[in-house]
């Protein structure tokens, strides 16, 4: 049985591969103290060791740029070794393209539609 | 079409026009169009950090007070910034899509072979010493720092940005100290001079007087020869002391003038066997004020012995002459000569020669290839 964590703002979803999955909840406004309190809930879950992690928008109105840069940073990005995410629209799709341009976390990310082709994608990094 | 559908094409509208600080309010709905709405303020906040606009660049362009302009890879302007106009008195239009060497006078290399040419390893490149000229015409000049600018131009094409700083006030400043220094030069040259012919001069003519008088009364044949090439040697002294004299002020120039100084000076050089000088002089040269005839002496004196050491000459006129209200002075010789802008600012001699004249308000040019040989034109208004 997978290991499950329900936080306010995420869902927390251990794989059976080792892939972790974080769903983000719907309407959400992501501030800087979110963003800390959802790293520190991934590292606690996760007992930090590192892993890819699916994180899945299901509709975040807005994340401030202090939390985009918080979340891109080090600190942010603690424990994921990969990430992969899943834009459920168009538009939604090519902003988050250019945010993670100039953004540039530094571990490999990419953007996908389809969950089956972001678990593929995330498999080369277990 | 839907009333929010329309404020986010305004929106869009408002950031491609570089207005990145509006904002849609949230609906209480907090849908899906909601979330691109929130999508598109995160866009703005990262384009205004990462964009400057157009106003906020021209601002910056034209407040500095360095002339600035921005060349494409090929040496053509395509921008520059309101200092340009102001300084050189071009307008703008007049100058975008020409080659930046319209601004240059006419000296090889051109102004963007040295740009291509001297670039460093940093991709910057220094010229200390470069004149632009002005819409008028007149030299303007300046120290010039470029930098290559990556994908600066259309279609991300490398460009360069020159910036070019006003030395006329340095040069000016450089040039009165110059000027101070010939001058006390030549007050300790006249001063040296004056106590060689005074002083050792008299007492050496005194010396060889003593002993020519010996000489005819000695008796003894060997004592008299020794005594006549002690003589003879007091001569060679008294006529080396004489030319070294001259060297530090020629009499001549005080008592006969310019002119006369100038046959003296090709009349001893063509007697050392060092060049065939010619010295041409025009009808009714006058008789110029001191200050500028030791000047000008000076630098005849200067590019003959350049000619010698350096160009391997063999040949020298000069010409001098006047020209309304103008003294003209034209040099030629026959030497190597040289690539003009490869020696600028680096040699004393050269700028001795131009501070000399340009404290007269005068205009030195000089002219020279490689080849060629060296010509200089001298021009002074004489009031």
């Amino acid at each position: 049985m997978n290991l499950i964590l329900d936080t306010p703002y995420v869902t927390l979803e251990i794989l059976e591969n080792g892939i972790l999955v974080a769903t983000y909840k719907k309407r959400m406004l992501v501030t800087l103290e979110i963003a800390k309190e959802i790293v520190a809930d991934r590292l606690e879950f996760t007992g930090r060791v590192p892993r890819p992690v699916l994180i899945i928008n299901l509709g975040v109105l807005q994340i401030e740029k202090s939390a985009r840069r918080y979340l891109s940073s080090g600190d942010g990005v603690a424990g994921i070794s990969a990430s992969a995410i899943i834009v459920d629209n168009l538009a939604t799709f090519y902003i988050m393209s250019f945010i993670l341009l100039v953004e540039k976390p530094p571990m490999p990310t990419a953007k996908f539609t389809r969950r089956n082709q972001a678990m593929d994608w995330l498999q080369t990094f277990l | 079409m839907d009333n929010r559908l329309r404020h986010i094409h305004k929106l869009l509208a408002s950031y491609s026009a570089g207005d990145f600080d509006r904002r849609l309010p949230i609906s209480k709905h907090l849908d899906e169009t909601d979330a691109v709405i929130g999508g598109l303020h995160m866009l703005a906040e990262e384009l205004k950090a990462v964009t400057i606009s157009r106003d906020y660049f021209n601002n910056i362009f034209n407040t500095v007070s360095e002339m600035a302009l921005v060349l494409t890879a090929g040496g053509m302007i395509e921008d520059l910034n309101e200092a340009v106009c102001d300084r050189l008195g071009y307008l703008r239009d007049g100058l975008i899509g020409r080659r930046v060497d319209v601004l240059t006078e006419d000296v090889r290399p051109s102004l963007f072979q040295q740009l291509r040419r001297r670039r460093g390893p940093d991709g910057l490149v220094r010229i200390w010493n470069r004149s632009f000229l002005t819409a008028q015409g007149e030299a303007f000049p300046v120290e010039i720092t470029a930098r290559v600018l990556a994908g600066s131009g259309a279609r991300g094409r490398h460009g360069i940005l020159v910036t070019a700083r006003d030395i006329a006030s340095r040069l000016s400043m450089e040039n009165r100290l110059l000027r101070a220094m010939i001058d006390a030069q030549e007050l300790e040259r006249q001063r040296l001079s004056r106590d060689l012919h005074d002083g050792l001069g008299q007492q050496l003519s005194a010396v060889k007087f003593l002993v020519g008088a010996v000489v005819k009364e000695s008796v003894s044949s060997p004592l008299r020869e020794k005594l006549q090439a002690a003589n003879e040697s007091l001569v060679d002294i008294l006529g080396m002391m004489r030319e070294i004299c001259y060297n530090l002020m020629p009499k001549s120039l005080d008592d006969f003038g310019l002119v006369q100084a100038v046959r003296e000076l090709a009349a001893q050089t063509e007697k050392a066997g060092l060049m065939r000088v010619v010295v041409e002089e025009g009808r009714g040269f006058p008789t110029l004020a001191r200050a500028l005839e030791v000047d000008l002496f000076r630098v005849i004196q200067e590019f003959m012995a350049n000619g010698i050491r350096h160009g391997e000459a063999t040949h020298l006129l000069v010409r001098l002459e006047v020209k309304g209200r103008e003294v003209e002075v034209r040099l030629k010789e026959n030497g190597k000569g040289f690539e003009p802008a490869l020696v600028q600012g680096t040699g004393m001699g050269l700028r001795n020669m131009h501070a000399r004249i340009k404290s007269h308000d005068g205009v030195f040019r000089l002219e020279s290839s490689p080849g060629k040989g060296t010509a200089a034109r001298i021009s002074v208004g004489i009031g």
